[in-house]
């Protein structure tokens, strides 16, 4: 029986494609299987797991020369098609991009969704890989269908923020915009991460503490550091390198580790264990 | 107080009077023996004792010590009546009985040891109540007088973190030395904040007048360089609010510096060092007898009980040991938890550590006369013998000068001051030696060395002579003198102040060496004494040459606590880059790290280092040093809170200390004895090296 674990989160850029494939790898690696699915229209997803579009210079791109052809979108797709497609691009992760899409494709699968919105559901079921233990999924920023679709089913959902007040602000309508959406998972299986965390600047310390304030256990203990590695990596085309040396990998192999126990069924609640004496105090 | 230790108390009663019995009953059977029986029976005890060894009950440490103390009564026994020198020459006879006095002191000494250390309690913590409401209010008084800011910060940090309810505990720093930068301190890290223009009494006026401005029912005082972890209230709290007659818990005093001794002779963290008989065997001993005493820091007090005794003692200059003592005649009783649960600072030179025990020496000899425990009320026998222990303890100096000059009476001006054959004094002398040694390293191994008790008497002995005689006959005379603490020994040298005496009694017993194996070689009359007179100034030399190497103090590299630390933690690049990395030691002044996978030479770029658990904070900090994996960062001006984080992960963690006595070698005593006489021969060689002039101590 496979779990679902959505990541979300109210405001763009704040790192959901990233932290969804790292943590895709990063699980993929030391055993699990799991599929990652692409919700997300931008299909950045295939981006960030090394398997970008390919440009022939001097051409105009067409749908077919992107190579996402193959989609969630695509109604035609087969759990078959999608094992070649897979070992077609030498994937090291099993995943389903968005697929090719234009604005009527789009419209049609957002209709589909809001008529049956079980189908989603079954469609990613139909397409598994055998024994697959966990499926990622990745959705659009803010509130969307895609989104709400995703979150009817989920399991745990990963709410990256940055600890920026832009963030903040947006957080209490969205906490009721998923206690209304996410009726499957526990409300302690709700998680909030602090993505590209920089303790250098003050007001970043300062939202932190807001955070842990307003969400205690809810938000990780840990933040995810912000790395200039993980974007140089992406852009050597080579976002999978696991640098032992970055802090920020530490924190997503952390971010995996608690997710394995997850799936284990070890740790139900917020784990690493409790903070320090009056450190979320102190934080304040 | 628990029904666990009274039953052991009233079974180790038992057991003492039973043995106190047949001791009795040996000793009458002490009839003289000719050589070849005394001999016999000797090797007999010596074997049956080796057999004993093998078993670790503490029963039979018992019956290993009955042992001892026969053959240490028969060999008294036989010097009483055997060896004392005949009236008709008087100075003999005068020297002789100076010779006696001190092997009476080192019999008593033996017997009293061996009944503090009968049975150590192992007291662990109790629980505190399940609901906060009832965990009682807590002061935490830091007395301090000239130390700098930067080794009173560490403390006043660590207790402002200590795990109790906010409202319930109050951190103090009481400045004897009226010092605005302690102020300014105070205020910014939330602290109250005593100062005292007066200063007479010293450390316990100091608090007595604290006592009189706060009002927490018990009372933490530390030393201003001794750092608690964050669980010290809750280790030691929890049997005062079971015993309302509980005065006093008292915890270890650990050192994470070396002390003098382990610096100059290089046995940092692989011997146990001079304080561990006391804090980790000792204070366990005085336990089950009722008999903690106050150590001045790391306790935890009974608000009602101090005021009952009036306060902090003033009459001596020991005025903790004294407080305990006024404390127990009022009926209180005290405890210990030997649960290292503070960091401290240990002297920093021989001459600061000989200014210390010469305190102590000096105190404890006014406690004995002023308030001897022997007499008045209030007090168990057990305990009388135990505080008696610790003060006769001080008076070691006079013995140990004894036993340092006594062969040379035979060798310089041929006085016999013992009289009767050589081989039958060694007959019935070499049991009770041989016994005493075993059975203390038996008890005594795991906290200090065979044969080390020596070393450090030899090295105090000739400094605490006076204070301590002139503490007995003239109480009041003597002021109370600081020990110094943070100091930083500039340069490696030999400090000839502080070994001009051990050099002149080495260079004494050396002559004497030279002259009995003069007398041996030559084959003159009684070279049989002469010989043994000789064995025993070759073993006084190496001794002296052992308290010798200790005065070449070597140069101290750091002034700031330096503490190892394993934690994970994070590098912000000035290229946006986050590495991560470990720290492998941490101090106030910077830190040392690995990161692996750095980018190329970093030496001289500013960064932050970033804790990646709690304390969501940054520490500006500049690299010092980069080579390969290892990175060496130094902070500069620290905000509070960066300081505040720092101190807690060096010494906030409960188990800071409690593993740091583990992976040590057990005690041998065929091992011990030689690396002293190696010890020694270094220090005659570098007493002997240094050109003969008067140095000024710098």
């Amino acid at each position: 029986m496979s779990r679902y674990i959505v990541v979300a989160s109210p405001k763009g850029g704040a790192g959901k494609t990233t932290l969804l494939a790292q943590l895709a790898s990063r699980l993929s690696t030391n055993g699990t299987r799991c599929l990652a699915v692409d919700l997300d229209p931008q299909n950045a997803l295939a981006m960030q797991l090394g398997s970008p579009a390919k440009w022939v210079s001097g051409q105009q791109p067409t749908t077919a020369s992107l190579a996402h052809t193959v989609g969630i979108v695509n109604q035609e797709l087969s759990s078959q098609a999608l094992m070649e497609y897979l070992k077609s691009r030498r994937a090291a992760v099993a995943h389903l991009p968005f697929g090719a899409h234009n604005a009527y494709s789009r419209r049609h699968a957002e209709e589909t969704l809001a008529s049956d919105p079980q189908a989603l559901r079954a469609r990613i079921e139909g397409l598994l890989p055998p024994r697959c233990e966990a499926v990622l999924i990745d959705t659009p920023a803010g509130q969307n269908a895609w989104a709400e679709a995703a979150l009817s089913f989920a399991d745990l959902v990963l709410v990256p923020l940055l600890a920026e007040p832009a963030c903040l602000a947006l957080l209490p309508s969205y906490e009721v915009y998923l206690s209304a959406h996410a009726t499957r998972a526990e409300p302690k299986h709700i998680l909030y991460v602090v993505n590209r965390w920089n303790p250098a600047q003050q007001l970043a310390c300062d939202v932190f503490s807001v955070l842990c304030d307003s969400l205690g256990d809810r938000v990780w203990s840990r933040c995810i550091f912000d790395d200039e590695h993980l974007r140089e990596a992406f852009a050597r085309n080579d976002p999978q390198a696991h640098d032992p040396g970055s802090q920020a990998g530490a924190d997503f192999e952390q971010l995996a580790r608690f997710t394995r126990e997850w799936l284990n069924g070890a740790t139900g609640a917020n784990a690493p264990p409790a903070t320090l004496n009056g450190a979320q105090a102190r934080a304040s | 107080m628990s029904t666990y230790s009274g039953a052991v108390l009233r079974a180790v009663k038992a057991l003492g009077y039973v043995l106190c019995g047949s001791l009795l009953a040996l000793a009458a059977i002490t009839t003289p023996l000719p050589l070849k029986a005394q001999a016999m029976l000797g090797v007999l005890l010596y074997v049956v004792a080796l057999v004993l060894n093998r078993f670790s009950q503490r029963s039979v440490t018992l019956v290993m010590m009955s042992l001892s103390l026969l053959s240490s009564t028969r060999y008294m026994y036989f010097r009483l009546s055997t060896t004392l020198p005949s009236f008709v020459l008087a100075l003999d006879a005068v020297l002789g009985l100076v010779l006696l006095a001190a092997e009476i002191y080192a019999f008593v000494m033996l017997f009293l040891g061996y009944f503090q250390s009968a049975w150590p309690l192992e007291r662990k913590p109790v629980s505190l109540p399940a609901d906060l409401a009832r965990w009682p209010s807590v002061d935490v008084f830091i007395p301090t007088y000239n130390e700098p800011l930067r080794v009173v910060a560490p403390t006043v940090l660590a207790a402002r973190a200590i795990d109790w309810p906010h409202d319930k505990l109050k951190v103090y720093i009481l400045d004897d030395g009226c010092r605005a930068e302690l102020a300014a301190f105070a205020a910014e890290v939330g602290v109250e904040y005593f100062e005292r223009i007066e200063s007479d009494h010293a450390k316990a006026g100091n608090i007595n007048k604290a006592l009189g401005k706060s009002h927490g029912e018990y009372v933490l005082i530390l030393d201003c360089d001794h750092v608690p972890t964050r669980s010290i209230l809750q280790v030691a709290t929890g049997w005062l609010l079971r015993d309302a007659k509980l005065a006093l818990i008292q915890t270890p005093h650990h050192f994470y510096s070396p002390d003098p001794f382990e610096r100059n002779l290089q046995t940092f963290r692989t011997q146990p060092n001079e304080g561990e008989l006391f804090y980790r065997l000792i204070q366990r001993g005085n336990d089950l007898w009722n008999a903690t005493f106050f150590c001045g820091s790391c306790a935890v007090l009974r608000r009602t009980a101090l005021e009952a005794v009036g306060g902090i003692a003033v009459e001596t200059v020991t005025e903790d040991a004294h407080t305990a003592l006024k404390m127990q005649r009022h009926g209180y009783r005290t405890a210990y938890i030997d649960v290292p649960q503070i960091g401290g600072l240990a002297t920093e030179s021989l001459s600061a550590h000989v200014g210390q025990r010469q305190r102590w020496a000096r105190g404890m000899a006014q406690i004995f006369r002023v308030d001897n425990p022997f007499l008045g009320r209030g007090l168990s026998l057990a305990q009388r013998l135990c505080y008696a222990a610790s003060m006769l303890h001080f008076f070691h100096a006079l013995p140990r000068l004894v036993f340092l000059l006594a062969p040379l009476s035979y060798l310089f001006f041929g006085l016999q001051i013992l009289q009767g054959s050589p081989m039958l004094v060694l007959a019935y002398s070499l049991p009770h030696l041989l016994h005493a040694s075993m059975t203390n390293s038996r008890v005594q191994g795991k906290y200090r060395y065979s044969f080390w008790s020596e070393v450090y008497e030899t090295a105090l002995a000739p400094f605490i002579a006076l204070p301590t005689t002139l503490a007995l006959f003239a109480p009041k005379a003597g002021k109370f003198n600081v020990t110094a603490k943070g100091g930083k020994v500039g340069r490696t040298y030999f400090d000839r102040s502080i070994a001009w005496p051990h050099i002149v009694l080495a260079a004494l017993n050396l002559a004497g060496v030279v002259i009995g194996l003069r007398r041996f070689y030559l084959g003159l009359e009684f070279a049989d004494v002469a010989i043994l007179n000789a064995g025993w100034c070759a073993y006084n030399s190496l001794m002296l040459g052992a308290a010798l190497s200790v005065a070449r103090e070597t140069l101290q590299r750091r002034a700031v606590p330096r503490l190892p630390v394993r934690l994970p933690v994070a590098l912000l690049l000035p290229t946006g880059h986050a590495r991560a990395a470990e720290t492998r030691d941490l101090a106030l002044s910077g830190a040392r790290l690995i990161a692996p996978n750095l980018p190329a030479q970093m030496a001289g770029t500013k960064l932050s280092l970033c804790w990646v658990d709690a304390d969501r904070l940054a520490i500006p900090a500049v690299v010092v040093r980069h080579e390969g994996d290892d990175l060496q960062l130094r902070f500069d001006d620290l905000m509070v809170d960066a300081r505040a984080a720092l101190v807690e992960r060096m010494f906030s963690r409960a188990d800071t200390w409690t593993t740091w006595h583990e992976g040590r070698r057990l005690d041998r005593p065929i091992v011990e004895i030689a690396r002293i006489f190696l010890h020694g021969l270094r220090g005659l060689g570098q007493a002997a090296r240094t050109p003969f002039s008067w140095r000024p101590r710098s």
